[in-house]
């Protein structure tokens, strides 16, 4: 009896089980659910283990370390969603602190720096739009340049030193605090809530996933996919002004290459959280919620006492299980 | 494009579709102003409209939030198709409207065409197939290397078109209609 009952169940229950989940994962927010759902265990996992992780000192520490990365994977995210890439983010950052520090030092006013700081970044990414989409340059490549050559200014102003930057009202945009939170946290929480709006509720952000999708298309639609491009650059590029007066300000110092060796952590967080890098694809709440895991990942690594080089090797493998998982989820999805 | 003309380009896939965008997105893209309010858009209003198109088309698709890419040919090109009526168009011009499409959503697009013609809009069709072009045209031209080399009456059949172009040695003629 309890053979003959027994046998067509396990053909069934696989069936119906594939089904369900492949219907479940087929959704389009079913890659920030499962997300979320990572990060909640990295969470639970990080406070069994250490007793100083889920301390609020602790967490606020993650957020004012990953805010200045979070603010240009923020703008990173709908520059790849509209099939761009801006790898001189990082070194326009380390550009901006170094305006803001020599400008001062020349005894000008701190704000004027940061100002000329913001411009400078605008003026970067109308560079990078114009490479990209006048001169037809491949963003890769593009951008790699720019990275080059903005970086290599950042060192030539300071002979490759860091220039001290102690203002208390400058400081207190990398360590004040509003309501218990950090700033730099408030601004970056700000900068995604605000990509999240224009990229889903208004016809710029409309335009954005058509020119990643489908530019040709999207031109013969009527969309101006050049000038959407050369929106995102420039957004991209302020952007990585922004992030570097952060970071000046929070190390109450410019340092020429303090923001470069961030690039793969901010290309890192886009991808994992759901972007295609063929463009047409992602959402921002997915690079806050990488942005999340990369800081938690250090963090907590770091409180196990775990070696910083192991950390680039666990963040590698989980960059490339998340990314593997989603396009399983895509193959499954079609 | 925004001078009151439409265009269903040829190569669907590349020219015509963003695929992984919704039904939705792919239909009100050229004329997404006005479904901007305030500048948002309004996604029910889109929704709406979308809906109203998949019905009088006869659009086979799970609703107008699925991705275009997983809909059959013959449905994405009545999509290509609805997306500029919902502008009022002077002039549509259709390149090739029937390429990689089955014989059932064939029928239902000519009707589409024909129904769109006797409200009074402008249709130029640019063919290959002889056979689509006597069955819709008004007025025939047959072109070759971008020359008229013919132009036909009304009623012209598939042999009339074919002998013209044959006259003039080489296949991979062009026909072209007008009809008003």
């Amino acid at each position: 009896m309890s053979k003959s009952s027994s046998i067509p169940a396990p053909s069934q229950a696989p069936k119906t089980q594939a089904h369900s989940m492949t219907s479940l994962l087929g959704r389009p927010t079913a890659g920030i659910v499962l997300l979320l759902a990572f990060y909640i265990l990295l969470l639970a996992a990080f406070s069994f283990l250490s007793p100083y992780f889920l301390t609020l000192s602790n967490l606020s520490n993650i957020g004012t370390n990953m805010a200045f990365i979070g603010l240009m994977a923020a703008a990173g995210t709908p520059l790849i969603i509209g099939g761009g890439l801006d790898l001189s983010v990082a070194a326009v950052a380390g550009l901006a602190g170094v305006i803001v520090a020599l400008m001062h030092a020349n005894g000008l006013n701190i704000w004027m720096g940061c100002l000329t700081a913001l411009v400078i970044g605008c003026a970067v990414g109308v560079l990078n739009g114009f490479i990209v989409t006048r001169l037809r340059l491949n963003p890769l490549i593009a951008t790699l340049g720019t990275m080059s050559i903005f970086s290599g200014i950042s060192m030539v102003l300071t002979g490759g030193l860091s220039k001290p930057l102690f203002i208390p009202a400058f400081n207190w945009l990398g360590s004040g605090r509003v309501a218990g939170i950090p700033f730099p946290v408030i601004l970056m929480l700000l900068v995604f809530v605000v990509l999240w709006l224009v990229l889903s509720k208004t016809p710029f952000g409309r335009y954005v996933y058509a020119t990643g999708g489908n530019p040709e298309a999207s031109s013969l639609l009527g969309v101006p996919v050049e000038r959407t491009q050369m929106v995102l650059y420039i957004l991209s590029g302020l952007s990585g002004a922004a992030a570097g007066i952060i970071l000046a300000a929070m190390l109450g110092a410019a340092a020429p290459n303090a923001a470069g060796q961030h690039l793969l952590t901010i290309i890192a967080a886009i991808i994992l959280g759901g972007t295609s890098l063929f463009g047409g694809r992602g959402s921002v709440w997915g690079t806050l919620i990488a942005v999340l895991i990369l800081g938690t990942l250090n963090n907590g690594l770091t409180l196990m006492n775990v070696s910083s080089f192991w950390q680039d090797v666990t963040r590698g493998v989980v960059l490339l299980m998340a990314v593997g998982l989603d396009q399983l989820r895509v193959r499954l999805q079609s | 494009m925004r001078k009151g003309i439409g265009f269903v380009a040829a190569e669907r896939k590349r020219q015509g579709l963003i695929g992984n965008l919704s039904v939705r997105t792919n239909t009100t893209l050229p004329y997404l102003g006005r479904f901007t309010q305030f500048g948002m858009v309004d996604r029910s209003r889109e929704e709406a409209s979308t809906q109203a198109w998949i019905k009088t088309l006869g659009v086979k698709t799970a609703g107008p939030n699925q991705e275009i890419r997983l809909l059959s040919g013959g449905n994405q090109q009545k999509i290509c198709l609805a997306r500029w009526l919902l502008g009022n168009p002077d002039l549509l011009i259709l390149e090739e409207p029937t390429r990689g499409v089955d014989l059932g959503a064939r029928r239902e697009i000519y009707a589409e065409i024909r129904r769109l013609a006797e409200a009074g809009l402008a249709i130029l069709i640019v063919s290959s197939d002889a056979e689509e072009v006597a069955g819709l045209a008004d007025r025939t031209l047959v072109l070759e290397d971008g020359k008229v080399v013919a132009e036909l009456a009304q009623a012209a059949t598939a042999a009339e078109m074919m002998r013209a172009a044959e006259t003039l040695s080489t296949a991979g003629n062009q026909n072209e209609l007008e009809k008003v």
